[in-house]
């Protein structure tokens, strides 16, 4: 606006000036021209000054205008996709929200019903088997290995028996497959089958025998000179039955058919644990005893033993095993 | 498509396992193999329909597991290959309600014949 009025008042100057030169030779008519020719000029020029202006300001609020616009597109664009995310998390939730429902439901509906614990609510039918008739049963267990209800016979009684009892039975099994399921699913055993096991079992493993084994205890914590003299009185006096053996050395002066039969029958690795503290000579007579293919198995077993630590109760208890398995059926 | 999971630590084990079942079952079943470790993570979050577990030490955390196992899968078939078995460890399973154990060498028609019984 100011530049306006400048001009304008330029211009009214310009206009006062240039009479002041001219009016001294021009004629009326001739100044009234001249002044009208440069108020056009004057107005056209203003005309143009104004009309450039007025289209810088317009062309200045289309770019503001267009910028606005441009912001407004992005601000809009952003809550748009605020909304659609907040949509999709909103389902997500509540799809998941069902299904955990629905799994949770599937989990839950049925509890777990956990089994009270056998060897504590039972009463045990087996109760007159003892530590040292463990390995009696064990030979009972083998002549019903062609039994058909072997399996089933062998799982009851693993049953009943305490745990340290069954252990030693379970460790002398072949086929443990079978026998494992078994037990697993023994759950409604007939009271009269068990009944009539506990009682062949029973009819089995007490006999004379159990007596001597109780002298066999007592013997081992004799002195050596007692022992010496007992020895030589009973095969004197001939008190045993054909084949007893007191001590494990004993079965070296068993006769060779009898060492055949009753070493083949003694699985191999407790044969091999028996050997670690035998003289060579030991060693050969219980060799020359085996079949072929048992006396590769022993072989093999003591090669494995040499590069193994073997406490003394393991050997004791092979022992032991052996001198059993000796006056089992003796 | 049925799933199934073998968990064992020994993961020589349970890959082979996974290739043989896999090449007998014809893509029957889909098979993922775990260790103990992973499955203890995702118990509550992944459903199987068999559970093959390996026990390989007897150790208690074994049979606490399985414990685990049969409560969050109580739908789900469980069994248990072992690489050997105390009496104890029979009647933990047995009052954990596992009715299906293997033991090693493993015949690979014996794990098909119990899935699919």
């Amino acid at each position: 606006m100011k530049s306006r009025i400048l001009l304008l008042i330029f211009t009214i100057l310009f206009i006062q000036l240039s009479l002041a030169v001219d009016m001294r030779g021009a004629s009326q008519e001739s100044l009234i021209k001249y002044v009208d020719t440069e108020l056009a000029n004057s107005e056209l020029l203003l005309n143009k000054t104004v009309n450039d202006r007025i289209s810088s300001v317009e062309e200045n609020m289309a770019s503001q205008y267009k910028s606005f616009l441009s912001s407004y597109q992005l601000l809009f664009i952003t809550i748009y996709s605020l909304i659609i995310a907040i949509l999709v998390i909103v389902l997500i939730l509540v799809i998941s929200t069902f299904s955990l429902a629905k799994k949770t439901q599937r989990l839950y509906q049925t509890p777990q019903i956990f089994r009270p614990n056998i060897a504590i609510t039972r009463q045990n039918p087996f109760y007159f088997i003892t530590e040292g008739d463990i390995f009696k049963v064990l030979g009972l267990l083998d002549s019903w290995l062609d039994e058909d209800d072997y399996i089933k016979r062998v799982a009851v009684l693993m049953y009943y028996l305490p745990e340290n009892h069954a252990q030693v039975i379970w460790e002398n099994l072949e086929d443990k497959n079978e026998l494992v399921n078994t037990l697993l699913h023994l759950d409604g055993v007939d009271q009269e089958y068990v009944t009539e096991l506990a009682e062949k079992i029973k009819g089995s493993i007490t006999n004379f025998l159990d007596k001597t084994d109780a002298l066999g205890t007592v013997f081992d914590k004799l002195p050596e000179h007692h022992r010496t003299k007992i020895l030589k009185t009973i095969a004197e006096e001939n008190i045993l039955p054909k084949g007893y053996v007191l001590r494990y050395t004993d079965i070296f002066k068993q006769p060779k058919e009898v060492l055949k039969q009753k070493l083949n029958e003694v699985p191999t690795q407790t044969l091999a644990l028996s050997m670690q503290t035998i003289n060579k000579t030991q060693v050969k007579t219980i060799l020359g005893a085996l079949q072929t293919k048992k006396e590769n198995e022993l072989n093999l077993c003591l090669k494995q033993l040499e590069d193994q630590r073997i406490c003394q109760d393991s050997i004791d208890k092979a022992k032991e095993f052996i001198v059993k398995s000796f006056n089992y059926g003796g | 498509m049925k799933k199934i999971v073998i968990v064992d630590d020994c993961d020589f084990f349970a890959q082979n396992l996974k290739e043989v079942l896999t090449s007998k079952l014809l893509g029957e079943y889909s098979i993922i193999t775990m260790d103990t470790n992973s499955l203890s993570i995702n118990l509550n979050n992944t459903f199987f329909d068999y559970i093959i577990f390996g026990i390989n030490n007897n150790a208690e955390s074994e049979y606490i597991l399985i414990s685990a196992i049969k409560k969050n899968y109580y739908h789900a078939n469980i069994l248990v290959v072992a690489q050997e078995l105390t009496i104890e460890g029979i009647k933990t399973l047995k009052n954990l309600g596992i009715n299906s154990v293997l033991l090693k060498p493993i015949n690979i028609d014996q794990i098909i014949e119990r899935l699919k019984k």
